[in-house]
């Protein structure tokens, strides 16, 4: 039995994109050419942000699109990984920052692992509704715990300096490079997951669960590993988007709006892919923004923002349609057809 | 074909879905070192249930074992999880093919290995094993499973489930929905594989005639409990069996009887 | 072909971009974060059009301040914070930024960082974190006029003086019916403590986000039969407290809002059960106030009023956006008294802010009397010792009911301190020497009105 949302499965011709040749491009630019030209809007206001939500993109990618469960509470375990990461660093005095990453991540793992018990009962929508109660939880406790957020008036905490063994990031460049490197790790440690035995099993649970505990699987213990890893990965990548991008940590952050926005990156960008998080979280993320900065070029800077606005939802909202009607498996698989037809045209799919 | 020490029995099993309904009734079976049992029976006679029990997989489709017991290689095995019971030797393959659709051929056969704890040499030894058993999956080693035909897909679960390496291969329909020659050519190679390395079958079928071409002996299951049970060579050559079961002889009675829809 | 619609757009795009880039010398500019969207459209709307509209009265009527035309644009936000930010650093980089106005707790917090190192004020008008009103901590923020605090102790001065005096408190009950945020619970250690000090029993029950349910909290408050109930409310909650109380009993009359339960959006969902209730406020409405004609005439009956709707003129939000623009320019005045009339600088527009003080006199020359009291800031209080008055809704219009009512300052700067001490320790700042400053700032200033001279 499959899940709705499982991706179809794609041919294995698209290696050259994910070739070590379009990896090696990537990371130059990523490394060496952005950080020279980009300014700093571009590095604070676009890709920092952009490197955070696709790493959430990337973590909730494990449990949807590989291991085939729905889950809404992404926006949780950001929460958690961002807050258990605050309170490290301001209890444990000295704690280098990426050990403040490190435990914001393992706690969010944590409460992954708790909210992934359902999973062993529940799943598809089903599931997902009971991860609801992780996305409520934690926002109640984050409320009435006061001493999570140091006991703060308005419960709103600023993050804590972002500062290695006496070199600061703080600047544009140094949070583009701390979001980069972290974001970069966690692609690496990915990829190698799911092709790893365990990340076959993943795929095993979510295209056929019965199969994969009759060839020996241990499905319990996977999905509760799955949603331990995701949940770390997306952990993280709430400690980013509260130190590296946002600079302040606050619950309403962390709603329900942002579950669905990190589940929209990875249904958009393509389900079972790596690449999928990272398109999508353009789609999601940068696309509005230069949507909007077109449309105040064209209209003159006194143009009413809230039209504005109101148009540029409407303009996304077509768009995202298009995608999924012209590639229901997302972004990646669109990407990958645009190759083929680049390159590949007399070529067939070996038979 | 010599039969060995028993090497799965099943003693009064009852098993019920959900709030209770019954699906098994102090079912038996057995199946001896080295034997290849067929089970027979119409659907919704509890063929998949009892496999599913065997295997430890009722949990996973809401159901339960509420009296009796499953014991294998002289174990009590009733309440082992089924991976354990892969590692020990059980390997089941489902009803309906079912593989890991968006994996390769490849990489759903080296699922089952791993499932089996197989280091990297055994898998690859397995793997050429596999690939001489059924030269077709050689060819289409790096296709999606999904995108396979439907005799392929069933040849990768069984090659799968041999992955494993299994004393005892449990089957579910391993014919349905198949064109005939490809089901014969299946059944030479599991045939084979019993003779030439003993290797113990379980074979749920509806197709009597086949089964009871190739198993050595096929136990009977009529609305949860088990109604008949011989070798197929004495089931064979019984009048009632050839009549009712293998259409040599006049139409069976209305559907009512149970009978009547059992295949053994 | 189609395709070359977009590269089209863009190119122009770019160029009209590079035209934006290359804006003149003598202009002020305000970045706006302002939300027309969203669940916040309401107060966004009323409080952006209220600071846009005076600020093009300034330009229409006297061509700007001392000739240095007032600019802004605006960057959609939805109250969401890492939309404030992308605006923060879209328009940061703009030239002559006076100071940033975000009116969201949110985003001011994420901003307190970036404004200091950018050295340009940031404005929290009625809100923001109350440890900022000290100045010597937060030097660049200004949570003008009232902070939480502030208000709490102006609630209860005026509930005294309903009572004729804070000794008549004594024995009271009073019950705080807060939003279930950080929001809510960030005045329960004041209700305390004021409670003790004046002698009146304090109930305060929570009522969870958003609100749309107060059954068993009314019921509550009914059994518990208090003199006053507080509503520290947010969005839908306010409406929803106001139709309970009616229902289960309370009077309107003696239900008190807090500053976020105060607008038109708040009472005219309760319709009827609103009639009565009084709410605390930093600006009257209305729009009989000079200002406010003077915008109506210069702005709107030329066609460039902000509101899409004429008749919510005068609202709540509409008059806190135009205080908050006398607030700015009136600043800029002041720092361009001190630094010359050009573009200034925001650590100069932060100068001004420190030593923004309006008296009576000058608020009536501003066409402000009756709109709003008095501001004093100063280096080491950045909310400026506003007053406050309470408005009444009748069904159809906020009357005010009281006088201009001054809170307990005194007593709540220690509690002030001790938390700013607290963030300054945690993020290893040395609070400033405010006397030190000011008698620096006092020669330097001497030395340059003798250049000018």
């Amino acid at each position: 039995m499959n899940t709705p949302m499982t991706a179809l499965p794609h041919p294995a011709r698209f290696r050259r994109l994910s070739g070590p040749a379009g990896i090696g491009l990537l990371l130059a630019l990523a490394y060496g050419l952005v950080p020279l030209v980009a300014g700093d809007y571009l590095l604070e206001a676009i890709l920092t942000p952009f490197l955070a939500l696709a790493l959430a993109g990337l973590g909730l990618n494990l449990l949807v699109g590989y291991a085939g469960l729905l889950s809404l509470g992404s926006a949780a375990f950001m929460a958690v990984g961002a807050y258990a990461a605050f309170n490290l660093s301001l209890r444990v005095p000295g704690l280098p920052l990426p050990a403040a990453f490190l435990g914001g991540g393992l706690a969010a793992a944590a409460a992954g692992l708790v909210a992934g018990l359902p999973a062993l009962r529940l799943r598809g929508f089903y599931l997902a509704v009971s991860t609801l109660a992780a996305q409520f939880f934690v926002a109640w406790a984050l409320n009435r715990i006061g001493w999570l957020s140091n006991d703060s008036p308005s419960g709103v905490i600023g993050a804590p300096r972002l500062v290695l063994a006496g070199w600061s990031f703080e600047d544009a460049r140094g949070r583009y490079a701390v979001s980069l490197v972290v974001v970069s790790l966690l692609t690496f440690a990915a990829w190698r997951l799911v092709r790893s035995p365990t990340g076959r099993d993943l795929v095993a649970i979510r295209d056929q669960e019965t199969a994969a505990r009759i060839v020996g699987v241990r499905v319990a213990r996977t999905k509760l590993l799955a949603f331990a890893l995701s949940s770390f990965v997306v952990g993280v990548a709430g400690v980013l988007w509260a130190f590296a991008y946002l600079r302040t940590v606050e619950p309403a952050g962390f709603n329900l709006d942002r579950s669905f926005q990190i589940l929209f990156i990875v249904i958009i960008g393509g389900l079972g892919t790596l690449r999928g998080a990272f398109l999508g979280a353009g789609f999601i993320v940068v696309l509005p923004l230069v949507l909007s900065r077109l449309g105040a070029a064209l209209l003159g800077d006194g143009f009413d923002s809230g039209t504005l606005e109101m148009v540029q939802r409407i303009v996304l909202g077509a768009l995202i349609v298009a995608v999924l009607i012209r590639e229901p498996a997302g972004l990646s698989a669109l990407l990958d057809r645009l190759f083929t037809r680049l390159f590949d045209r007399p070529r067939r799919v070996p038979a | 074909m010599t039969a060995g020490r028993d090497l799965l029995r099943v003693e009064a099993l009852e098993a019920v879905y959900g709030d209770g309904v019954r699906a098994l009734s102090r079912v038996d079976l057995t199946v001896r070192e080295g034997e290849i049992v067929a089970l027979a029976g119409s659907n919704g006679a509890g063929k998949t249930t009892l496999l599913r029990a065997v295997s430890h997989l009722l949990p996973a489709s809401g159901g339960r074992i509420v009296a009796g017991r499953v014991s294998y290689a002289g174990r009590d095995v009733t309440r082992t999880r089924t991976d354990a019971l892969v590692r020990g030797g059980l390997v089941g393959v489902l009803e309906g093919r079912h593989c890991f659709r968006s994996l390769s051929v490849e990489e759903n056969l080296v699922a089952g290995g791993l499932g089996r704890g197989s280091g990297r040499s055994d898998l690859r030894a397995d793997l050429q094993r596999i690939y001489a058993l059924f030269p077709r999956l050689a060819q289409k080693r790096g296709l999606p499973a999904g995108l396979v035909s439907g005799g392929e897909q069933q040849m990768t679960a069984i090659g799968r489930a041999l992955m494993g390496r299994p004393r005892l291969l449990v089957l579910d329909e391993p014919s349905m929905g198949l064109a005939p020659k490809v089901t014969d050519e299946i059944y030479a190679i599991l045939v084979g594989l019993n003779r030439a390395e003993g290797l113990t079958l379980l074979v749920a079928e509806q197709n009597v005639a086949l089964a009871l071409r190739h198993a050595h002996r096929c136990v009977v299951l009529e609305t949860g409990r088990s109604v008949l049970e011989g070798p197929a060579r004495a089931l064979r050559a019984r009048d009632d069996i050839r009549r009712l079961y293998l259409g040599q002889g006049p139409e069976p009675r209305a559907a009512d009887g149970a009978l009547a829809a059992a295949g053994c | 072909m189609p395709r070359t619609t977009p590269i089209r757009a863009l190119l122009a795009g770019a160029a009209l971009l590079a035209l934006g880039a290359g804006a003149s010398a003598a202009e002020q500019y305000f970045p706006l974060q302002s939300y027309r969207v969203g669940p916040y459209a309401a107060g966004g709307t009323g409080f952006f059009g209220g600071f846009i509209d005076y600020l093009n009265l300034v330009n229409s009527r006297d061509g700007g301040v001392n000739g240095v035309k007032l600019t802004w644009s605006e960057g959609e936000t939805q109250y969401e914070v890492e939309r404030g930010v992308e605006v923060y650093e879209r328009l940061k980089s703009r030239p002559g930024i006076a100071a940033w106005n975000p009116l969201s707790v949110g985003i001011a917090y994420a901003m307190i960082d970036r404004i200091t190192a950018d050295k340009v004020p940031l404005i929290t008008i009625n809100d923001g974190r109350t440890d900022s009103t000290d100045g010597r901590v937060f030097p660049y923020v200004f949570p003008l006029l009232l902070n939480p605090y502030s208000e709490t102790s102006g609630i209860v001065e005026y509930l005294a003086g309903r009572e004729g005096g804070l000794d008549r408190l004594k024995g009271k009950t009073i019950a705080v019916l807060y939003h279930g945020s950080p929001y809510g619970k960030e005045t329960i250690p004041i209700y305390d403590l004021l409670a003790k000090r004046y002698g009146f029993k304090v109930e305060q029950i929570e009522v969870p986000h958003p609100g749309n349910e107060q059954q068993s909290q009314w019921l509550a408050i009914r059994r518990l039969k208090p003199d006053y109930v507080v509503l520290r409310g947010w969005g839908v909650m306010n409406p929803v407290a106001l139709k309970t109380a009616q229902k289960t009993g309370f009077p309107a009359g003696r239900i008190v809002g807090n500053v976020w339960s105060n607008s038109e959006e708040d009472v005219i969902p309760a319709g009827e059960s609103a009639k009565g209730y009084v709410a605390i406020t930093t600006q009257a409405s209305g729009a009989q106030y000079p200002v406010i004609q003077e915008i109506v005439r210069a702005v709107y009956d030329k066609g460039a009023g902000n509101l899409a709707d004429r008749k919510r003129i005068g609202s709540v939000y509409h008059n806190l956006g135009v205080l908050n623009g006398i607030l700015n320019v009136e600043a800029v005045r002041i720092a361009q008294e001190r630094f010359g009339h050009r573009t200034l600088t925001g650590d100069e527009v932060r100068w001004g802010f420190e030593h923004l003080r309006l008296d009576e006199a000058r608020v009536a020359a501003l066409g402000a009397k009756g709109l709003f009291h008095s501001i004093n800031v100063t280096c080491a209080n950045h909310e400026g010792e506003g007053r406050v008055t309470f408005q009444q809704w009748d069904g159809a219009k906020w009357t005010v009911v009281s006088d201009w009512i001054k809170p307990d300052w005194a007593t709540l700067r220690p509690i002030i301190e001790a938390s700013s001490t607290a963030y300054a320790k945690e993020h290893g700042l040395t609070p400033r020497d405010c006397a030190a400053e000011e008698r620096a700032d006092a020669q330097s200033g001497k030395r340059a009105a003798a250049d000018i001279k």
